[in-house]
C-alpha cells in the first residue's frame, strides 16, 4: 500500500523535505562491535556492529531467525559472543554488577515467569527480584499492569492467559523496576493495534525520559516509531539508520511521482537526463516515478524538462514507500534475489 | 537491604508457588503419611503360626499325644485339619493353601512308653526368605514345649517313688542299728539275722531306685557301695571267729563293717532326700535365663516407627519439593530471568532454601503434633536436640533435592529420582530392615541417605532419652554444607553465559 501525499492540481507540489536530524552524541548505552555467534556449525549472527544512544529507541527488524533475539541475548549477557565485543552501560555483559543489572529491563520472546503464579504475583516477584522497595512496589505493580491492560486479570493464573496476555505480562515484569535500558524482544507481537499504539506511546515516553530501548519486531511498519532501525537478515545487519534514511537507502534517493496528461510520450526517457535523477519508470501511461538524489533540488528541473517536452504536469508528489517495500527492497539488494514478504516472514501490522 | 529484599522475594515466590499447588503438596506429604499410619494401625508386627495339616497313619485316630498336648500344639501352629492322605496334604502344600504338613508316626505314645524317640516330620515350602525359618522355629518351639510337659510329668511321678525308697532305707537303718547292737552284745546270730533283713530291704530299695529312671543315676555309686558293704558285713559275720580272734581295738560292730554299711545307708538316704527336694523344673532346666526389659519406654509399633517415619517423610518431602523446585524453573526458562536480574546465585539459593525450610518446618510441626498428640509418641530426650536433628535433616534433604533438580533435564526424571530416594529410605535407612542386617554395597547407600542418620538420632533422642551420636550430627551437618556448596556451584554453571 503506497502512501501518496498531494492532490491533483496544476501542478501541485507536495513534498515533505526536512533536513536530517543530527546523530545523537555522547557515550553509547549499547556499543556492539563485530559480534559473531554460532551454535554448533550454524552461524546465527555475523559481524553485528551497532550502538544505541541514551534516550534512543532502536528497532531491530528482520524476519524470524534473522538473529535479533541472539543479539539481545548477547547484550544481556545470556550468551557470550564467539568474537567481537559488546559494552552495555559501559560494561561487558558477562561481568555486569548488580547495579548495572538493576538499570536494565529484559523482556524475552518466551514466557520466563512462573505459570502457576497469578499475574500480580509474577510482577510483584519481578519487582522484588530487582530490589524495588516494598513501599514502592504496590504502586509500580499496579502502574505497569494498567499500562499493559492486565489489571482486571491480575488474579488470574498466568498459565490461563492467552499468548498475547502473557507477552504483556512479560513486558509489565520488565518495566516494573523502571529500567534505564529496556531490551524487549517483540513486545507487541499478537497485540491488538490499539494496545500496540499505547505501548509505543509508553516507549516514546521512556525515550523522552532519556531511557534507551532496544526493541525487536517483525512488524516492519513499527520501524517508524523507532529513532533508528537496524534491518537484520540471515544473521547480518544489512541496513541501519533513521527510518527516512532507510527509505532513501532502499530506493537510492527520494522518490517523486509526477502525473502528466496522457500523451504518447516516453516521460521516463525525458526526465532521465535531468541532473540528480537516479532512475525513472512509468508505472502507468499518465505518471512517471522518478528517483532523485534530492527532491527539493530536482523537482523544479523535472517540471521544467517535462513541460519543455510538451507534457502537461498535473501534480507532483513525494512517494512514501511502505517499510514493507523498503525492507524487501533492501533485502533483495543485499541477497540479489527477488523476495516477497511471505518468503521473508515479515509481518505487516493491521490497522496502521 | 536490597539483597535482603531480593532474597525475600525469592522465598515468598517459592512459598506462594507451593501454596498454589495444594494437590502436589497433599500428594507428596499426606500420601506417605496416611500409608504409614494405616500400616501402623493395621499391623501388630507379629507372624501368624503356620497353617498346618496333620497327617495321621492310616486307620489311626487322633493320637492321645496330640489331644493331651493340644494347647502346646495350637500355640505353635494353626491346625487346618487331620488326614491320612499324605499325598493330598503334600499337594495342598504345593498349592500354598497351607503352610506346613506334619506327619505323625504310628502309635507315638507306645514308642515313648518303650523308651523310644518319636520323630515327627514337618514339610513346608515357604519362599519368603524372611519367613522361611519361621516354620521350623514354630515347630521346634512346639516340640520343646511338649517335651518339657512330658518330662515334668514323668519326673513328678518318679519323685513320688523316692518316698517309698526312703521308707525302705529307714527300715534298713533300723535293722542295721539292731544288728550293730547284737554284734556289740556278741550275738553274732542275731546280727546275721538283722543283716540279712537289711539286705532284703536293700534289694527292695534297688527296685524302687531303678524305677526312678535315669534321673536317679547319680545315686548309683552309693547304691553299689551300700550293696557291697552289706555283702561284706555278712561275709565278716560268717567269718566271726577268725575276725574276733584278730587283735583290733575297734568295737565288734565296726570290725564286722556293720557301722560302715549303716553310714553308707545313711548317706544314700541323705542323697535321696536331696533328689526329692529338687523341683522337676530345676532338673529339666538347671539354668534359666531371666530377661528383664529395662528401657524407659516400651514402645508399640507406631511409637517405635514414628521417629523413622518422621525422618522418612521429611527427607521425602524436602527432596521431592527441591527436585521439582529448580527443574521446573529451568524448563520454564525462569533461569533466564535470574541471569539478567540483579540477584546473585547465592541469594537465589538462600531464598529457595529459606522457603523450603519454612515449608518443611510447617510440615514437620504438623507431623509432630499428630504424632505426639493423637498417637502419643513421647519425646523423652532433649527437645532442642530433636529440633537440631530435624533442622539438619531438612537442610540436607533440600540440598539433595536441589542437586537432583540441577542435574536432571525433565520434571519426570526429577520425580523418578525423588521416588528412588524414597525407596532408598524404605530399604536402606533402617526403616524396613535393621542396618545391622545390611552388607556392602547396601551399607554405603544407607550412609549416603540423610534419613539413616535422622531416624537413628530421632529414635535415640525421642524414645531412649539419649542425646544421640554426635558423629551423626556432624555427618548431617557436613552433608548439608557439602550439598549447599555443590548446588551453588551447579547453579552458577546453569546460569552462566554460553
Amino acid at each position: 500500500m503506497s502512501d501518496r501525499v498531494g492532490t491533483d492540481v496544476q501542478p501541485e507540489i507536495d513534498v515533505d523535505l526536512q533536513p536530517a536530524e543530527p546523530a545523537p552524541v555522547g557515550p553509547p548505552v549499547i556499543d556492539a562491535r563485530g559480534l559473531e555467534k554460532g551454535f554448533d556449525d550454524h552461524v546465527v549472527l555475523r559481524d553485528l556492529t551497532l550502538y544505541v544512544q541514551q534516550g534512543e529507541i532502536y528497532g531491530l527488524i528482520g524476519p524470524s531467525g534473522s538473529g535479533k533475539s541472539t543479539a539481545i541475548h548477547l547484550m544481556c549477557g545470556h550468551l557470550s559472543p564467539d568474537s567481537g565485543a559488546v559494552e552495555v552501560l559501559g560494561r561487558d555483559p558477562a561481568h555486569f554488577d548488580a547495579k548495572t543489572k538493576r538499570r536494565i529491563g529484559y523482556m524475552p520472546q518466551g514466557l520466563i515467569l512462573n505459570p502457576d503464579l497469578t499475574v500480580q504475583q509474577n510482577v510483584r516477584f519481578a519487582a522484588g527480584l530487582y530490589g524495588v522497595w516494598p513501599w514502592l512496589r504496590r504502586r509500580r505493580v499496579r502502574s505497569v499492569l494498567e499500562l499493559t491492560e492486565l489489571w482486571p486479570v491480575r488474579k488470574r493464573a498466568t498459565r490461563s492467559l492467552s499468548g498475547g496476555m502473557q507477552r504483556r505480562l512479560a513486558l509489565a515484569a520488565a518495566l516494573v523496576h523502571e529500567p534505564y535500558l529496556l531490551f524487549a524482544d517483540e513486545p507487541t507481537a499478537n497485540l491488538d493495534p490499539i494496545l500496540r499504539a499505547k505501548l509505543w506511546e509508553h516507549f516514546q515516553g521512556m525515550s523522552d525520559q532519556s531511557r534507551a530501548l532496544l526493541i525487536t519486531t517483525q512488524y516492519i511498519d513499527e520501524a517508524e516509531n523507532c529513532d533508528r532501525v537496524g534491518l537484520m537478515h540471515e544473521g547480518a545487519l544489512i541496513a541501519e539508520g533513521r527510518p527516512e534514511e532507510l527509505r532513501r537507502q532502499a530506493f537510492g534517493g527520494d522518490v517523486v511521482d509526477i502525473v502528466v496528461e496522457r500523451q504518447a510520450l516516453d516521460h521516463a526517457q525525458t526526465v532521465s537526463s535531468v541532473e540528480g535523477v537516479v532512475g525513472a519508470e512509468m508505472p502507468h501511461d499518465e505518471s512517471v516515478r522518478v528517483t532523485v538524489e534530492n527532491a527539493q533540488v530536482a523537482i523544479p528541473m523535472l517540471i521544467e524538462e517535462l513541460e519543455e517536452s510538451g507534457a502537461t504536469v498535473r501534480s507532483v508528489s513525494q512517494y512514501q514507500p511502505t517499510f514493507d517495500e523498503v525492507f524487501i527492497r533492501l533485502i533483495e539488494q543485499h541477497s540479489g534475489e527477488h523476495l516477497t514478504s511471505d518468503q521473508l516472514q515479515l509481518n505487516q501490522s493491521e490497522g496502521r | 537491604m536490597r539483597p535482603f529484599i531480593q532474597t525475600l522475594a525469592v522465598m515468598v515466590k517459592e512459598l506462594t508457588e507451593l501454596l498454589r499447588r495444594p494437590l502436589l503438596v497433599l500428594t507428596l506429604v499426606l500420601g506417605p503419611l496416611l500409608v504409614m499410619i494405616l500400616f501402623g494401625i493395621g499391623s501388630d508386627a507379629t507372624f501368624a503360626p503356620p497353617r498346618t495339616l496333620v497327617v495321621l497313619p492310616p486307620g489311626e485316630d487322633k493320637p492321645a499325644l496330640l489331644q493331651r498336648y493340644e494347647r502346646q500344639f495350637k500355640s505353635s501352629m494353626r491346625i487346618e485339619g487331620y488326614t491320612d492322605n499324605e499325598a493330598a496334604a503334600r499337594e495342598r502344600l504345593r498349592l500354598n493353601t497351607i503352610d506346613a504338613v506334619m506327619i505323625v508316626p504310628p502309635t507315638p505314645e507306645e514308642t515313648i512308653g518303650q523308651g523310644g524317640q518319636v520323630r515327627i516330620q514337618v514339610l513346608y515350602n515357604e519362599i519368603d526368605p524372611l519367613q522361611r525359618g519361621l516354620v521350623p522355629q514354630f515347630m521346634n518351639a512346639m516340640a520343646t514345649e511338649v517335651n518339657r510337659e512330658i518330662f515334668l510329668q514323668n519326673t513328678r511321678a518318679q519323685q513320688g517313688g523316692i518316698g517309698n525308697a526312703t521308707r525302705e532305707i529307714d527300715s534298713a537303718l533300723r535293722t542295721m542299728d539292731t544288728a550293730i547292737e547284737a554284734a556289740e552284745a556278741g550275738d553274732r546270730e542275731g546280727a546275721l539275722q538283722q543283716l540279712d533283713q537289711a539286705r532284703a530291704t536293700n534289694e527292695r530299695l534297688d527296685a524302687y531306685l531303678d524305677s526312678l529312671g535315669p534321673e536317679a543315676g547319680t545315686l548309683d555309686p552309693l547304691r553299689d557301695r551300700t550293696r557291697e558293704q552289706l555283702q561284706e558285713g555278712r561275709d565278716r559275720l560268717d567269718q566271726g571267729e577268725s575276725i574276733l580272734a584278730t587283735p583290733d581295738p575297734r568295737p565288734a560292730s565296726e570290725r564286722f563293717g556293720l557301722v560302715q554299711a549303716r553310714d553308707n545307708l545313711q548317706q544314700l538316704r541323705d542323697s535321696l532326700t536331696q533328689v526329692a527336694a529338687v523341683r522337676p523344673e530345676v532338673l529339666l532346666s538347671p539354668i534359666v535365663v531371666e530377661a528383664r526389659y529395662v528401657a524407659a519406654l516400651q514402645p508399640d509399633l507406631i511409637t517405635y516407627f514414628a521417629p523413622a517415619m518422621l525422618a522418612l517423610l521429611i527427607q521425602h518431602t524436602a527432596v521431592s519439593l527441591g527436585a521439582l523446585g529448580m527443574v521446573r524453573e529451568r524448563l520454564a526458562n525462569t533461569f533466564e530471568l535470574y541471569a539478567v536480574a540483579p540477584i546473585t546465585n547465592l541469594q537465589l539459593l538462600i531464598g529457595k532454601y529459606l522457603a523450603y525450610i519454612l515449608f518443611t518446618a510447617a510440615v514437620m510441626g504438623a507431623l509432630l503434633v499428630v504424632l505426639v498428640g493423637p498417637f502419643g509418641v513421647p519425646i523423652i530426650g532433649d527437645p532442642w536436640r530433636v529440633a537440631l536433628t530435624l533442622s539438619l535433616l531438612t537442610l540436607t534433604s533440600i540440598g539433595m533435592g536441589f542437586l537432583i533438580s540441577l542435574l536432571v533435564s525433565s520434571e519426570r526424571t526429577a520425580v523418578q529420582y525423588a521416588m528412588l530416594s524414597l525407596l532408598g529410605i524404605v530399604f536402606f535407612s533402617g526403616f524396613a530392615l535393621p542396618i545391622e542386617s545390611l552388607r556392602q554395597p547396601a551399607l554405603t547407600v544407607s550412609y549416603i541417605l540423610p534419613a539413616t542418620y535422622g531416624s537413628q538420632l530421632l529414635q535415640d533422642i525421642m524414645l531412649r532419652g539419649l542425646p544421640g551420636r554426635d558423629l551423626y550430627i556432624w555427618v548431617l551437618g557436613t552433608l548439608s554444607v557439602v550439598l549447599f556448596v555443590a548446588c551453588w556451584l551447579l547453579l552458577r554453571l546453569r546460569t552462566r553465559a554460553n
